[in-house]
């Protein structure tokens, strides 16, 4: 029993042929854990030449842990306060935002007809100025994107096209008169001067129908950078690799700012922050997804859809529609 | 110093003596970090990224070339900062984002132009001599089998220890430490070191 005990598990009386086969099998051993790789293991032992020195050169290799520029609007003492209704569950959102949904349509129907009604009675010209705070970082390539509003030198947006006798669209060459912008009902007579219009004459994004009372400073500077961003790529030559990268590389830091800030909108229930961020995403991350490389196709597909989508002018009137329209 | 701050916030006592292991220190870290992040905490966001991006800097440095790791760091906290609210358990965050990191690099090398995988990984910094040792310990380490590839690579770049390696991967602390003894086995083979014989 005592020399079955010893063959178990070491204790009792000792068994001397188990003993005997025991240093003689012992060369078969795995090495796995008859080597001391306290040091390897957690750093602690003796220390092992070989890894010290490899820690030492491969350091250079080391994550600097620089944590992105990120923003979020709301303080962690606000966190901990709505920290039971933040949790984003999408299905649970829609449940909550059906309401407004429909409020909303019920007055997109409103206006819309309202609009129809108008135009059908008043085929004149109103002008509408849309200034913006800050130029944009770089010149527009296409000579037609900013125009000089003379009241307060800021440019005028977005993008205006053209109607010129025979009822198609142009681009007009840059101008700096400061006209205001123009918005015309109705086709336009025959041999008439060029009409400038704000938008395509498509329907505009959904963050162009949105209007919010109460843009955060933060989300309206985010807003703003990525209306920059957006102009400057929609302008940028395919071929121009230098500006993409760089557009690219700025689409990024965006990026990262834009899901934060979108997360915050929901954990705030501010929609309408919550839609134009989450309308301008996709266009961010496509042009941080760009490589400098890409093909010109892949590169005016996205411009193309920038401007299809008049995402720019969209985002512009979210940012002017509240108190921050100002900063 | 980050992650050891971070620990000594979650430490669990009882008279006196810690009642957690480590490895649940680091879970409950990660865990209520994420919860924060949820929250929107912006201070909480910078404290998991600090404690995870070794971890994710060392499986893209496992995988793809230097150059891209950081840029690609930041694309995977993005993505998983996007995909958090599907992260049932968020004291599984570690894998999580391990396994995202993964996938990221995959798609690199999908994407990627065969003729650019031959980019030389030389570090901009260090003297010459260094440096060269460097890309070459690099390079022997990204041509060992994957699983003591990236266990290497956390252990001897991003200096974490084996049980932080386990905690953080998700792989059993058996795994990690036959993962590290057989790796510098044959890493030391490879780059001819001293220690080949043990």
């Amino acid at each position: 029993m005592n020399r079955e005990s010893y063959l178990w598990d070491g204790t009792g009386e000792p068994d001397e042929d188990v003993e005997r086969l025991e240093e003689l099998l012992g060369a078969y051993r795995s090495t796995a854990g008859a080597v001391d790789d306290a040091y390897l293991w957690d750093g602690s032992g003796e220390p092992d030449a070989d890894v010290a020195r490899l820690e030492g050169v491969l350091a250079v290799y080391r994550s600097n842990a620089e944590v992105p520029d990120v923003q979020l609007p709301i303080s962690p003492a606000q966190a901990g306060r709505h920290s039971s209704v933040i949790a984003f569950r999408p299905r649970t959102l829609a449940v909550r935002l059906l309401p407004f949904a429909a409020a909303a349509a019920i007055a997109a129907v409103a206006i819309g007809g309202t609009g129809i009604w108008v135009a059908s009675q008043e085929p004149e010209t109103h002008q509408v100025r849309i200034p913006v705070p800050s130029p944009p970082p770089a010149p527009d390539k296409d000579g037609g994107n900013t125009v000089v509003n003379p009241a307060d030198d800021t440019p005028i947006l977005p993008t205006p096209v053209a109607i010129d006798g025979s009822g198609r669209r142009t681009v007009p060459p840059r101008r700096h008169s400061g006209s205001p912008i123009q918005v015309a009902n109705g086709a336009p007579p025959a041999g008439a001067a060029p009409t400038v219009l704000p938008v395509p004459d498509r329907a505009p994004s959904t963050a162009a129908r949105r209007v919010s009372n109460d843009v955060d400073p933060t989300t309206a500077m985010h807003l703003e950078q990525a209306q920059i961003l957006l102009r400057s790529f929609r302008n940028t030559a395919p071929d121009d690799t230098e500006s993409l990268a760089y557009e690219s590389r700025r689409s990024r830091e965006l990026l990262t700012r834009n899901v934060l800030l979108r997360r915050a909108a929901v954990s705030q229930r501010d929609l309408p922050a919550y839609s134009v961020l989450s309308d301008i995403e996709p266009y961010l991350l496509d042009i941080a997804n760009l490589d400098a490389r890409a093909p010109k196709g892949d590169v005016q597909s996205i411009q193309d859809r920038v401007e299809r989508s008049a995402i720019v002018a969209g985002v512009q009137l979210y940012a002017r529609s509240g108190p921050a329209a100002g900063y | 110093m980050e992650a050891e701050a971070i620990r000594e916030m979650y430490v669990v006592r009882l008279e006196g003596q810690p009642v957690m292991s480590r490895a649940a220190l680091e879970r409950t870290a990660g865990a209520g970090l994420v919860d924060a992040v949820r929250a929107g905490d912006r201070d909480a966001f910078g404290r998991l990224y600090k404690l995870f991006s070794p971890l994710v800097h060392g499986v893209l440095l496992a995988r793809v070339p230097v150059d891209d790791v950081d840029d690609l760091v930041q694309d995977v906290f993005l993505t998983a900062l996007d995909r958090l609210d599907s992260l049932r358990d968020t004291s599984a965050f570690g894998p999580w984002v391990a396994a995202i990191a993964r996938n990221r690099a995959m798609d690199f090398h999908r994407h990627r132009p065969r003729a650019e995988e031959l980019t030389d990984d030389i570090p901009a910094e260090g003297s010459t001599a260094d440096a060269g040792e460097a890309a070459r310990a690099l390079a022997a380490i990204r041509a060992l089998p994957e699983a003591y590839r990236e266990t290497l690579v956390l252990r001897l770049v991003e200096g974490l220890t084996g049980p932080e390696i386990a905690e953080r991967t998700g792989l059993t602390p058996a795994s990690v430490r036959v993962n590290l003894h057989r790796g510098m086995k044959q890493l030391r083979e490879r780059l001819g070191l001293g220690g080949s014989e043990q």
